[in-house]
């Protein structure tokens, strides 16, 4: 379980440009929930992931990851980022060894365990991300697509097996095909591994599908946390933020708007289609 | 001489990539024949490595064909003579704004081209003001583009594109690593630029951004697939998803519709379509009560 209790993160304190970045925020995160974190750039919400792995601490208040208290004085900052792992956007940047088999082993390696057992995280981290080790371990990780590329730095941080992976816009720039295929193998892993999964994202329609939990940030405030059927049905204050429901659910409010006595607004497009049919077919 | 009405036109273009092992390499684009017409919205539509940004690096003479012929504005691209007409005539802007933004400072960065044209300070001042304004980014001059959004950098780069004064606009992905906000600043400037005459060639994975476009081509392993407007493109969604593209919310939306055996035309693609269709529907149905 994660609990954030009251963070506050304050930039360039006591400077003329200073800012608040976090602004008292606390949730709470079950364990094998897989959770979801949108806002708009700017938001905050890239402050906050930088806390949930100790890479910056808050000025005020605590988070715990299990019976941990990561922004304690004197944690323990590589037992934080052995349990919670973050994978960055753009991490095929972040990949510099000689081979794929070299980077995924590099965390583990770090971690001080055996060559053997390195070897072997390095053999399942690859397998999770979907790609065989044998075939892909000895290959330099610029000879592989862009696709390809962003797994093994996926593989990378699942090598540590953290409790916790949090994953910030995994699928940007990706093309439609490798989008799908990269979210069907992160869920993978989440339902292996029964880690909580915290994925930020500004695709609506991935967020209503995968996760079970929302938290929605802006100006540095958590300013909603629930179900997707919860957060996505405050459409209306989502908009007045920047943000949106799925693109099938603002189709229906649109159409609401325009005087279509829509019921129910379901979230995915066969729901929403199951909406137009009925009113159609009165 | 009276200007051609296709500003880019593609004769069994092929583009082949040399590499160090012979054979792997393949063709990047292979034997494709299209136009642009002057003037238009052209979408050019592909997964990764399916020769779309290979394509735009030619209308741009950044590469030459290795085979075929391509002509923009009229000039023969594998003609070196030509380069700065035709980069004149076709600007490009590129996926990741970092990439081509040279300067500190917002206002020299989109000075940069006009520089390069050897045109008079003065004038380069007033492309400038012009060009930034268009963008929305008049406030942000002095600033440097570094402390800038994704999406503001990337109107930066359009500005220092428009400040060249070209007939056509090459935009290759430019909102891909954009966040909603900034996509859709981009892509309304992309219109706007648009209605006023000039050519748009925006190359996208986005299917809601190309059913904007009046002319939608369709790119896979180095070939034109399909080509047509949005609605006769859209409408072949089975074939579109053969070659894993993403199919536009309006056109999922009325395959249900139509499945559950309402009669809707093959024409609607985009929501605004699927919206008036709809309204119009329960509109009558209303009065028929």
């Amino acid at each position: 379980m994660i609990k954030v209790s009251n963070i506050t993160h304050v930039y360039s304190k006591g400077l003329p440009d200073e800012s608040v970045a976090l602004d008292d925020v606390s949730f709470t995160i079950e364990d094998g929930s897989f959770t979801g974190i949108i806002g708009h750039t700017g938001s905050g919400k890239s402050t906050l992931l930088q806390h949930l792995n100790g890479l910056l601490k808050p000025d005020s208040g605590h988070i715990f990851v299990g019976d941990t208290d990561i922004t304690e004085k004197g944690s323990n900052l590589l037992e934080i980022r052995r349990k919670v792992g973050l994978v960055f956007q753009y991490p095929e940047y972040q990949l510099f060894e000689e081979t794929v088999a070299m980077d995924v082993a590099f965390g583990p390696k770090n971690l001080g365990l055996s060559d053997e057992e390195v070897r072997a995280r390095t053999v399942e981290a690859l397998e999770l991300v979907g790609l065989d080790a044998e075939e892909f371990g000895g290959k330099s990780p610029f000879e592989l697509s862009g696709g390809q590329k962003r797994r093994v730095a996926i593989a990378g941080v699942v090598a540590m097996r953290p409790e916790v992976l949090i994953l910030d816009e995994p699928t940007a720039g990706l093309d439609p095909k490798t989008h799908k295929d990269v979210l069907g193998m992160i869920n993978d892993i989440h339902e292996k591994q029964h880690n909580i999964t915290i994925l930020v994202s500004h695709n609506m329609s991935d967020v209503a599908a995968m996760c079970d939990h929302v938290l929605v940030i802006n100006k540095g405030k958590l300013v909603m946390d629930g179900t997707p059927e919860e957060v996505f049905g405050r459409a209306d204050e989502l908009n007045e933020m920047g943000l949106s429901a799925p693109p099938a659910a603002e189709f229906l409010r649109r159409l609401k708007a325009s005087g279509v006595p829509i019921g129910r607004i379901p979230l995915d497009v066969a729901g929403a289609a199951d909406e137009i049919i009925k009113v159609l077919g009165r | 001489m009276p200007k051609e009405s296709d500003i880019i036109r593609a004769d069994e273009l092929t583009f082949e990539y040399i590499t160090d092992e012979s054979a792997a390499g393949g063709k990047a684009i292979d034997s494709v024949s299209f136009t642009v017409k002057r003037g238009s919205f052209t979408a050019i539509i592909g997964r990764n490595g399916s020769g779309k940004s290979t394509l735009a690096k030619n209308m741009n003479a950044l590469l030459f064909p290795t085979g075929g012929k391509l002509w923009v504005d009229g000039y023969d691209t594998s003609n070196e003579e030509y380069l700065w007409d035709i980069r004149r005539c076709a600007a490009m802007v590129f996926q990741n704004p970092d990439n081509q933004l040279v300067s500190t400072i917002v206002e020299d960065d989109v000075a940069f081209g006009p520089e390069n044209l050897g045109i008079t300070p003065g004038k380069i001042r007033d492309r400038v003001d012009e060009a930034l304004k268009d963008v929305g980014m008049y406030e942000f001059r002095k600033k440097a583009p570094h402390l800038l959004s994704g999406g503001q950098k990337q109107r930066i780069a359009i500005a220092g594109a428009m400040a060249m004064h070209p007939d056509c606009i090459i935009m290759d992905e430019p909102t891909a690593m954009l966040d909603p906000k900034g996509r859709s600043a981009v892509l309304n400037i992309a219109h706007k630029l648009h209605r006023r005459g000039m050519t748009i060639v925006l190359i996208t994975h986005f299917m809601e951004e190309a059913a904007t476009a009046d002319d939608v081509i369709i790119m896979d392993g180095g070939h034109i697939v399909m080509k047509g407007t949005p609605e006769e493109v859209f409408s072949r969604a089975d074939e579109l998803r053969a070659i894993n593209l993403d199919i536009p919310i309006a056109v999922r939306l009325a395959e249900h519709i139509r499945a559950a055996g309402i009669d809707l035309p093959k024409s609607i693609v985009t929501e605004d379509e699927l919206a008036d269709f709809i309204l119009k529907r329960t509109e009558t149905h209303d009065k028929g009560q």
